[in-house]
């Protein structure tokens, strides 16, 4: 006998979303580079972000709320996380940083999704875009979470959902 | 398991994940690799392919890519007189059931999900192969 389907959240910011999210990053991050972040906390924030270097961002829909994803990265932390990646440290003139913060927002954001779809959300396909800077009065954010991840000074980022 | 002349195309709209696949192909002593952007330029070069007498062999197609996406491209190939049966396979990081189906129903030969690692895309062209050609023997 089947078990019962999981009751869905009542919002956006209910545990199981943001549990989804944070399993995402934790596995793209340990898949590539071999090692598996610590997240340290969480935190709640009026607005987004504004002091990172590289912004990967996914604007979709969830449970009838448009939200934001946004994985935010330092120049030394996607330096290290690319070279883990690739091989090679990345040529920043060519767009390859930028294109690797497009592909790490892609996974993170599509694992997620696969994970809320087992649970019954339906959430939309999205290609990501990517940012050296943000400029926060272009994005209606009324609120955000912010979950960063750390592993031993090796590499900072945050992941934020944001509405 | 693929000769190494097997001539391979990668297709994603990320040059980092074309990089990764490629350097891991490499790894494993596949170097006549081809790449393109997303799903037209794919199929412009399979046919630029047909016409130098070199054509595509396999096919690792990205899915979620824009003008036309990875499950397109497969459709378009399995439709395709030459390219009807070539290995194809779908690298996505989504997961979903539905997709998966959707996948199989156009033929798809494997579907890798991203995060892979090295040894899980081997498998997966392994998987590939035995069921091209080994079926066949």
């Amino acid at each position: 006998m089947s078990a019962a389907p999981k009751q869905k959240p009542n919002s956006f910011f209910d545990p199981s979303v943001g549990q989804a999210f944070i399993a995402s990053v934790e596995k793209t991050l340990e898949s590539y580079t071999g090692i598996k972040p610590i997240r340290e906390g969480h935190k709640l924030f009026q607005g987004i972000p504004t002091d990172f270097e590289y912004y990967g961002i996914m604007n979709f829909e969830l449970a009838g709320q448009k939200a934001y994803m946004i994985l935010a990265l330092k120049k030394d932390s996607l330096k290290f996380i690319y070279e883990r990646m690739v091989g090679a440290l990345p040529d920043e003139n060519s767009g390859e940083s930028d294109d690797c913060v497009g592909e790490l927002t892609n996974i993170t954001y599509g694992n997620a999704k696969a994970e809320l779809s087992k649970q019954g959300f339906s959430m939309s396909m999205a290609l990501p875009t990517v940012l050296r800077q943000l400029d926060p009065s272009k994005y209606n954010i009324q609120a955000s979470l912010m979950l960063p991840f750390k592993q031993q000074d090796q590499f900072h980022l945050a992941l934020y959902l944001a509405i | 398991m693929f000769d190494k002349e097997t001539k391979f195309l990668v297709i994603d709209d990320f040059k980092t994940m074309r990089t990764i696949v490629k350097k891991t192909l490499s790894n494993l002593g596949y170097t006549n690799v081809v790449e393109a952007e997303d799903g037209v330029q794919a199929y412009q070069v399979m046919q630029q392919a047909v016409k130098d007498s070199s054509p595509i062999q396999v096919v690792v197609s990205d899915w979620n890519m824009p003008n036309m996406t990875g499950l397109d491209l497969l459709k378009k190939c399995r439709g395709d007189e030459f390219y009807k049966a070539v290995p194809f396979i779908l690298v996505t990081a989504e997961n979903e059931q539905k997709q998966v189906l959707e996948a199989a129903k156009a033929g798809v030969s494997n579907y890798i999900v991203k995060p892979f690692t090295p040894v899980q895309f081997q498998q997966k062209l392994e998987q590939v192969y035995q069921r091209h050609f080994k079926k066949a023997a």
